[in-house]
């Protein structure tokens, strides 16, 4: 049963040990700090935070170790990438057109008597099914890239893996930072994290929080190149039914109950959880055990507490 | 001091100034104390003193009254002459003064703000709202990519053509980047710190890092005007040879012609000879001149080949290129003709995009354009970075 507590970004001074004390743990914690990339290592501020003693598990480092040791490896995830960059632009485009005839399905009958429902009805499940086929499309191009080049039969992944797995065998939690979500998610995958978790209770925070979900939805209404909300890749999956939407203060500018509400559907069975600085979700694998506090999409387009929404 | 909110002055400084006693040092009071133009809300006072038989404003702004004449205000040396001017606005001019039969092309001696072009240097007002972008001037946490020039044979142009190369800073060994060509490369890197807003755009990942190439055209009037010649070298030269020679990505997505004005001609009509060889196209205040019947003859010898393009383009339309981002300033002459385009350059690409601003045809125009424009051509991995 996985236990885990999800936090907005972090604050100036976040009381993270105070959240490990929650989870009733017992030696040290494992720290995934990939999402910064190059500064990495530069965790001495969350490893105080944290109460001091994590062991920082170096998955961005050990990803470029293995593209710099396995050229093979390295020439093929080349590939995957520049596959996975065109599944997504494509994608991209597709969505961009089916979210215009939602929105002009939904101006079509704004002025009418009539409620714009199969219609609407139809316009979403076109959506979504966008959604499920690209993430369908980028699990299949992942498929065929780790069948085709098997990790567990490359010697330098493989002994990344191990230690990886030792590492976190020594400890008691797992802590993930944000940063890149991208690339931290990269990292979780090529070190095989979700296999080695066990039982241990999670404490992720920002993008940390979305990487450990099933589904990766990112949100950015300041990007410049209008993209739209999207889901982005597959998480590592140990928390599941939730989608988590960090820094939603910074990202989620436009709160029109339409978009919201669309957006709120598309990711249905799973609900959307806003975690911006100061939020907190206590999970579990058998329900979401406190809700208090906060901030969930509801379908109607309104952002609620959990609590009342649930 | 003038007010610079949202509101307008009950009064505006001149009539206040007038109903005071406009008196010399009343004048020198009011000068010493506002930014000259004075800008109140969506006013735009123009100002000059001193003896003169004329004074106007040399300016290219659809609208304005050309040249824009001030008006002596009475038993004083102040000239001045209003116009509106949106929020957001930047207009870039110079004073014209007439002493009996000889009228002088001066900066506007009561404004600091300038811009220097390859041709003249202009007085510069920005009216409310507008803010020079962060991301054009030096940021010292990026990093700066590095420039080199060389110089590479054109059978096309029969000539050596000389380039200067950008690599990002963050290039790697295994990187597979795509290319941006930028017609008037010189001007660009000189007049609207192209070096700059390139460092720092890829620096905040706002656009994907990339190589550019940046041409400093030497028959330019005769190359960019929608030249055969011109197409070759870039399709048939310069692309492939620097896909052998970089580590580029290579393929349509890949590859992306930038241009200004007769540049922008160049890099579509380059676009329109090579069909689903180029992947976008960045078009700014594009002369995109063509004749309904008839020839332009308005335009000149030198458009006649560009308005053979855009008549032959307009006639047919047809995909040529994954996406377009046109955008042109406002305020000038080329607006319209670019408005009139935009039905036909959506029709040459799968996906169009389209921004004006409030601004006319000049480099820093076509600076603060850069982010939306390179942006959306390159979208970079800043909306996947979370704190």
């Amino acid at each position: 049963m996985t236990r885990a507590i999800l936090l907005g970004p972090l604050g100036a001074s976040p009381a993270l040990a105070r959240e490990l004390s929650t989870l009733d743990i017992d030696g040290p914690v494992a720290l995934i700090t990939a999402g910064w990339e190059e500064g990495e290592r530069n965790d001495a501020e969350v490893d105080r935070w944290l109460g001091g003693g994590t062991r920082n598990l170096g998955l961005y480092g050990r990803r470029l170790d293995v593209l710099d040791s396995d050229g093979e490896y390295a020439a093929a995830e080349r590939a995957l990438r520049a596959r996975l960059a065109e599944l997504r632009e494509v994608y991209l485009l597709r969505l961009r057109h089916a979210l215009a005839g939602a929105d002009a399905i939904r101006r079509r009958f704004a002025g009418s008597r009539r409620h714009a429902g199969n219609e609407l009805d139809e316009a979403l499940t076109a959506v979504r099914a966008l959604d499920d086929g690209h993430a369908g499309a980028v699990a299949s191009a992942r498929a065929d890239f780790y069948a085709a080049l098997p990790p567990h039969h490359r010697p330098v992944i493989q002994a990344h893996r191990d230690a990886v797995a030792a590492i976190v065998g020594e400890c008691a939690a797992v802590a993930v930072a944000g940063g890149h979500v991208g690339v931290l998610n990269e990292c979780l995958h090529l070190s095989n994290v979700s296999a080695v978790l066990g039982e241990r209770p999670l404490l992720a925070w920002s993008s940390g929080c979305m990487a450990v979900a099933e589904r990766i939805v990112v949100i950015d209404d300041t990007d410049p190149s209008l993209r739209p909300d999207e889901v982005l890749d597959a998480g590592i999956s140990a928390i599941r039914g939730l989608v988590p939407i960090a820094d939603a203060q910074t990202r989620l500018r436009h709160r029109d109950p339409a978009r919201l509400s669309l957006l709120a559907r598309r990711c249905a069975p799973r609900v959307c959880v806003l975690l911006d600085e100061g939020e907190r979700l206590a999970w579990d694998d058998e329900h979401l055990a406190d809700l208090r506090g906060v901030r969930v999409l509801s379908p109607d387009g309104a952002i609620r507490s959990a609590a009342v929404a649930a | 001091m003038i007010e610079r909110t949202g509101r307008a002055p009950r009064q505006r400084a001149l009539t206040r100034l007038r109903r005071n006693g406009a008196t010399p040092e009343a004048i020198e009071q009011l000068l010493r104390e506002s930014a000259v133009p004075l800008i109140e809300s969506t006013a735009c006072t123009f100002i000059w003193r001193g003896d003169a038989d004329g004074v106007g404003v040399e300016h290219r702004v659809v609208g304005w009254p050309v040249p824009l004449a001030l008006r002596r205000m009475r038993g004083t040396d102040l000239w001045h002459a209003t116009v509106e001017l949106p929020r957001g606005s930047r207009v870039e001019y110079r004073l014209l003064v007439r002493h009996g039969d000889h009228t002088g092309s001066v900066l506007d001696p009561l404004n600091s703000r300038r811009a220097v072009g390859p041709t003249s240097e202009m007085s510069v007002v920005e009216s409310e709202g507008y803010v020079t972008p962060d991301w054009a001037v030096p940021d010292p946490a990026a990093v700066a990519g590095e420039l080199s020039d060389v110089r590479i044979p054109s059978r096309a142009l029969k000539r050596d053509v000389r380039l200067t190369i950008y690599l990002p800073a963050r290039m790697r060994r295994d990187s597979r980047l795509p290319l941006l060509v930028m017609h008037d490369g010189g001007d660009f890197l000189t007049y609207s710190s192209m070096a700059t807003v390139l460092d720092n755009l890829m620096h905040r990942r706002l656009m994907a890092d990339c190589v550019v190439a940046l041409d400093h055209p030497e028959q330019r009037l005769r190359e960019y005007a929608a030249s055969a010649a011109h197409g070759r070298f870039l399709t048939g030269e310069l692309v492939p040879l620097l896909e052998r020679r970089l580590p580029l990505r290579g393929g349509p997505s890949g590859r992306v012609l930038a241009g200004a004005s007769f540049g922008a001609v160049a890099a579509l009509s380059a676009a329109v000879r090579a069909p689903g060889f180029y992947g976008g196209l960045l078009l700014e205040s594009a002369s995109l001149r063509y004749s309904v019947v008839g020839r332009d003859l308005a335009a000149g010898a030198l458009f006649e080949p560009v308005v053979r393009f855009v008549n032959e383009l307009r006639a047919k339309p047809r995909v040529v290129t994954e996406r377009i981002f046109q955008t042109f300033g406002a305020y000038e002459p080329l607006a319209e003709p670019n408005r009139a385009m935009t039905e036909v350059l959506q029709r040459l690409a799968g996906e169009f995009r389209v921004v004006e601003g409030l601004d006319g045809h000049n480099w820093t125009n076509w600076r603060d354009r850069m982010l939306d424009g390179l942006a959306w051509l390159f979208p970079g991995e800043a909306r996947l970075i979370y704190p």
